[in-house]
């Protein structure tokens, strides 16, 4: 169906204006739910007590924290903390019908800031189609490699928290992880829908 | 192959193609203090046409040529870095918009300064990417709001824009993030301005330029006011239309105003002396 747009002119059904013109907005993520999510989980004390345990339990430990983690990200970042980005993200995907990468994406990365703030990543790809997310420097694989346990456990933190994401933004996500930290000098989450 | 193919295409067959030079963060981390100038900045406000100053001009009026030539350089290096764009087919636009998300439609900044179109006229520009969820940030650059689309709305009004007679050129926002698709003409577009008036190259040729088979060609010069870039002219000696092929920036509009199908676009590559020539 046409847009119904005429040269020049506003599409006045699609038109978005300033609603509040000269109100400051908040559009980066709030040092607040750094706060809350680090001061909820210790993740030095959790990896410490991994040591000892093989790599199939680290997993399985790590897996949960990853649910628990991003729960409380969403809730955080849908509630107290929620910022203007988010609520632009939501309302561009009700307005074009589509979800999928940034309402995700929105989520992964406040993950990532809320418990790992100092981690280095970089998103290189983010399409209608797939995300692609690059983990270059992790405190967690740092940690768990700390203290002896290999075969990188913590990928199920990561995945297990994407999907906890994806089932609240309703994406049918596929994720593959063709590159892994130390290997590769880089986690890299392929996420496509 | 252009030098942001070589730097940024990374296997894809055009740079933009490439969908790391789409992509970017949503966030960072809130900062206590006001946001400073520089990569928080709006890099529209803040580089760009902006850099061309009235020095410039007065050293071309005197023809100050060394001090001409290193302000040139000095402007290009800046805008290079932070925000240039590149002439692009409208089927290559299309592609473009298969891998891009968001898209908003939202007013034109350079029709707003070089015709003071008001707002409610000038919604001719396409402003994409994450950046675009932030557009409250800067009101003065998204005056008159936007309105966020579907890519196949947004195929169509860039189609729509093409068959008036505009230009589609990606922008860059901090190179080579691209985060707009300009749809430009002469002499509303600055960037078209300063490249063609003033011989700075904001603005850089496409990957193809337009050829004419003279013996399809009825010189009816129905393709003649397409072309922005003056590459296009009537010999009136050959009765047949001209294309200037070191002046043709590969944009096309002139093959779909053309009755005989005369007008093809050709690698710009496949002509030697051309390969260089952007």
């Amino acid at each position: 169906m046409s847009v119904g747009w005429k040269y020049g002119k506003p599409i006045k059904e699609k038109l978005m204006t300033l609603e509040e013109p000269g109100k400051p907005l908040p559009f980066d993520a709030d040092k607040g739910l750094i706060g809350d999510i680090t001061a909820r989980f210790n993740m030095g004390e959790i990896v410490r007590n991994l040591q000892g345990k093989d790599e199939k339990e680290a997993y399985r430990v790590l897996e949960e924290l990853g649910k628990e983690v991003m729960k409380l990200t969403m809730e955080l970042a849908d509630g107290k903390y929620l910022d203007r980005t988010g609520e632009m993200v939501e309302r561009v995907a009700r307005l074009t019908g589509i979800s999928f990468p940034h309402r995700l994406q929105r989520y992964v990365e406040l993950f990532i800031l809320g418990l790992r703030p100092t981690d280095r990543w970089n998103i290189t790809k983010s399409t209608t189609k797939e995300l692609v997310l690059q983990v270059t420097a992790c405190s967690v694989q740092k940690a768990l490699e700390e203290i002896g346990i290999k075969g990188l456990p913590c990928r199920g933190f990561c995945f297990a928290g994407f999907y906890v994401a994806a089932e609240k933004s309703g994406d049918n996500i596929k994720t593959e992880m063709p590159m892994t930290l130390p290997a590769n000098g880089r986690c890299e989450f392929h996420i496509r829908v | 192959m252009c030098v942001w193919c070589e730097r940024y295409a990374d296997g894809y067959e055009r740079w933009y193609f490439n969908p790391a030079n789409y992509a970017r963060k949503l966030y960072k981390v809130r900062k206590e203090e006001a946001e400073a100038l520089g990569a928080e900045a709006n890099p529209q406000a803040a580089g760009g046409m902006a850099l061309l100053t009235r020095d410039f001009l007065e050293a071309v009026d005197r023809k100050d040529y060394e001090v001409v030539a290193k302000m040139r350089q000095q402007v290009e290096e800046i805008a290079w870095a932070t925000h240039f764009g590149q002439v692009v087919p409208l089927d290559d636009v299309l592609r473009v918009v298969d891998i891009i998300y968001p898209i908003a439609l939202i007013t034109c900044a350079c029709r707003r300064s070089m015709l003071g179109l008001p707002n409610e006229e000038n919604f001719t520009c396409i402003g994409m990417g994450p950046g675009m969820y932030k557009w409250e940030r800067w009101p003065d650059t998204y005056r008159g709001g936007v309105h966020f689309l579907t890519p196949d709305e947004a195929k169509e009004i860039i189609t729509k824009m093409n068959k008036r007679g505009l230009v589609q050129v990606l922008f860059t926002f901090g190179t080579p993030y691209i985060a707009g698709i300009c749809n430009c003409d002469y002499p509303d577009c600055s960037a078209i301005r300063t490249t063609l008036d003033h011989g700075i190259q904001f603005l850089w040729k496409g990957h193809h330029v337009a050829v004419i088979d003279n013996e399809l060609c009825n010189g009816c010069a129905s393709c003649i006011h397409r072309c922005q870039f003056k590459a296009l002219s009537f010999s009136p000696t050959q009765n047949k239309a001209y294309i200037d092929l070191f002046q043709c920036f590969g944009c096309g509009l002139c093959i779909s105003e053309c009755p005989q199908d005369a007008i093809t676009l050709v690698e710009r590559a496949k002509f030697p002396a051309l390969a260089n020539v952007w």
